[in-house]
């Protein structure tokens, strides 16, 4: 089943800039998805209109069989809310909440109750490799720790699909390794879609499948083992 | 909003130490300045009026008509004892006291001085006024006592006079004879006012018979009431019960000192006009405190707002940010402006540091020093008036953060 689809999509930005141009493929459910392309080709647009936040000029998305032309602003918030997680390039968190704080963040947007909010919120500190560091402040953590709390807060949900547009470029290669090694761990025992854009070719590898783009358009798709 | 977004609302104020410091100092020193001076103030207002029933004319002032326009001595009430007699039976009246009052040249071995000379029985005029209690030597008029004369102590240094020593009083009668006796000095008061200069008592017959009064005549009847808001429900009583009466007047304290009322109205005046200037640059410092932190965290914001935030989330966050961050200051500023009203209830705060000279107003009682207490009210009305302004000022930063898409906050550092 796919759980994204993008048909024909073009987005335009102001004076003509395509950020994207005719643009189609599609993610099946449990898959581990590189948006790959130099720097300029699309990727963080093909992600932000996948995930809801921006808009687009022409084509289709479908996110979970949600045709995003159609949904209301406050559909889109309730999918984002829960079966859509999110994990950015950098100053993902919340400089002034503890480690713990900001992975309980989307719960209480949920207004799910303090008890199980820790209680959840630690049990995936402790999946990402981060017990102990509860009640760090995010600047007292280097920036693989950090990009784990933004795991830790994306998969706290139990979101169906998680997008992460660069989450390495600010890594060193052992901890970008690191961090892909998570997700495919994530992906193999929750079975959560996993979306991540990169340029890096070392970490591409931890795909199932490369999606290319080159000028905002699909250079090609190739699948890995 | 919950718990959890209240405390990262209160972190998120705290995130620059020195400019959220800055505000609430602002906001802090502006609304103790506020609660310390209405404080201040209103005790000060209530004292002059207290003053103005205690020493001059008590509640209400009931005097033969035009009188109180021309403090004439030959406008005066032939048979008062008709209005005596009524207000002796009411229940409202604590006390009243029947005065002949005029003008008088004083003079002593040594010196000589005018006087506003009141002649009174004593025991009415003691319930009235409180000079009898501000005898600091010898004693108030005694009624078996003949040609007593009680001074103030400055009169008396002008005179230089002391208890025991003899004054000659000089005055015109309503006929047009001139009175002229000599007069026992048997007491001294002092009430640090105007008045210690100004007044002296006498005799109510005494009185009468010096300015040539028949029996029964006086000018005014001065009434203290055992509840001040009676005042004008019993002026209008008496005006229905005795309206017939054309010689009859009767004002309210307010009527007779209206210059004091004016300077109290004023008072308040500017008391409101400072309080909005105070608070309204308070809110202007809150808007920018604000503001600069909204537009520092754009990025921050654009995360909040893909993870799942509400805008209206977003927006709520920044005015509840503003309103602590206000609170902070007002609970600083009202604790610290209770500190000052104890510190000055303890110490007394003098007006004279600031006029540098004694503060009369049209010949009244005005004291200068004040011992302020703390009102709840006035600390209700700063803290309320300084948070609706905090909550206009919110707008705009919540505006600015509220106008983000996430896109937009996420592109931008
Ligand atoms: N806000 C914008 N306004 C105008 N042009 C934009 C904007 N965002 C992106 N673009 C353009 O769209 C193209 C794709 O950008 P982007 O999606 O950021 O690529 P990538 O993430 O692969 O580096 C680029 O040519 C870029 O200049
Ligand atoms: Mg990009």
């Amino acid at each position: 089943m796919n759980i994204l689809e993008f048909k024909e999509v073009s987005k335009i930005y102001n004076q003509d800039q395509a950020g994207i141009q005719e643009l189609s493929f599609s993610v099946r459910e449990g898959e581990l998805i590189a948006l790959a392309g130099p720097s300029g080709s699309g990727k963080t647009t093909a992600l932000n209109i996948a995930a809801g936040l921006d808009d687009f000029n022409r084509g289709e998305v479908n996110l979970l069989n949600c045709s995003l032309l159609n949904l209301k602003p406050d559909e889109v918030l309730r999918l984002r809310r829960g079966q859509v997680g999110f994990i950015f390039q950098s100053y993902n968190l919340l400089p002034v909440l503890t480690v713990l704080e900001n992975v309980e963040y989307p719960l209480a947007l949920k207004r799910v109750r303090q008890a199980e909010r820790m209680k959840k919120a630690k049990t995936w500190i402790k999946e990402v490799g981060l017990e102990g560091l509860e009640s760090r402040m995010p600047n007292e953590l280097s920036g693989g720790q950090q990009q784990r709390v933004a795991v830790a807060r994306a998969m706290v949900t139990e979101p169906k699909i998680i997008f992460a547009d660069e989450p390495t470029a600010n890594l060193d290669a052992t901890t970008a390794e690191m961090l892909l090694k998570l997700f495919q761990r994530l992906n193999e025992d929750q079975g959560t879609t996993f979306i991540f854009s990169s340029h890096d070719p070392r970490v591409l590898k931890f795909a199932n499948r490369v999606i290319t783009l080159t000028d905002g358009k699909l250079l090609n798709e190739s699948a890995m083992n | 909003m919950s718990s959890y977004f209240f405390k990262l609302c209160w972190k998120n104020i705290w995130r620059n130490k020195r400019r959220t410091l800055i505000t609430v100092n602002a906001i802090g020193l502006g609304v103790m300045a506020l609660v310390f001076l209405r404080n201040y103030y209103d005790n000060f207002h209530e004292q002059v009026i207290q003053n103005v029933i205690r020493y001059h004319s008590g509640h209400l002032a009931i005097s033969a008509k035009n009188f109180e326009k021309n403090h004439s001595t030959q406008i005066f009430l032939e048979n008062g004892s008709q209005v005596s007699n009524w207000l002796k039976n009411r229940p409202e009246v604590l006390a009243s006291s029947e005065r002949v009052l005029f003008s008088a040249m004083l003079s002593s071995a040594r010196g000589s001085t005018n006087l506003m000379m009141m002649a009174v029985e004593p025991k009415a005029e003691a319930q009235v006024t409180g000079f009898s209690a501000k005898v600091i030597k010898g004693d108030f008029l005694k009624e078996a006592k003949e040609r007593s004369i009680v001074l103030g102590v400055k009169a008396a240094e002008t005179l230089s006079v002391d208890v025991g020593s003899k004054v000659v009083l000089l005055t015109q009668g309503v006929d047009g004879s001139i009175g002229n006796e000599l007069f026992f000095v048997v007491g001294l008061f002092e009430t640090q006012s105007e008045a210690d200069k100004s007044v002296g008592f006498i005799q109510l017959n005494e009185g009468r018979t010096l300015l040539s009064l028949k029996p029964e005549s006086f000018h005014q009847t001065a009434v203290v009431l055992k509840n001040e808001e009676a005042a004008v429900p019993f002026k209008i009583l008496f005006e229905d019960v005795f309206h017939g009466d054309s010689k009859l007047e009767v004002f309210s304290w307010k009527e007779l000192q209206r210059p004091i009322v004016a300077m109290i109205e004023l008072d308040r005046a500017v008391n409101r006009l400072l309080m909005i200037l105070i608070l309204c640059v308070a809110a202007l410092g809150i808007a920018n405190s604000i503001l600069m932190s909204i537009m520092e965290r754009t990025r921050e914001f654009g995360v909040m707002l893909a993870i799942g935030t509400d805008r209206k989330e977003v927006i709520k966050m920044v005015v509840i940010e503003t309103l602590l961050l206000t609170l902070v200051g007002v609970l600083l500023g009202n604790l610290f402006g209770w500190l000052v009203t104890g510190f000055f209830n303890q110490i007394g705060f003098d007006l004279k540091w600031l006029t540098a000279k004694d503060f009369v107003v049209q010949g009244a009682v005005v004291q200068t020093v004040s011992y302020p207490t703390i009102r709840f009210y006035n600390s209700l009305v700063v803290t309320a008036v300084i948070l609706t302004l905090a909550l206009l000022v919110s707008y705009f930063p919540a505006r600015q953060a509220g106008n983000l898409t996430p896109m937009k906050a996420l592109r931008s550092h």
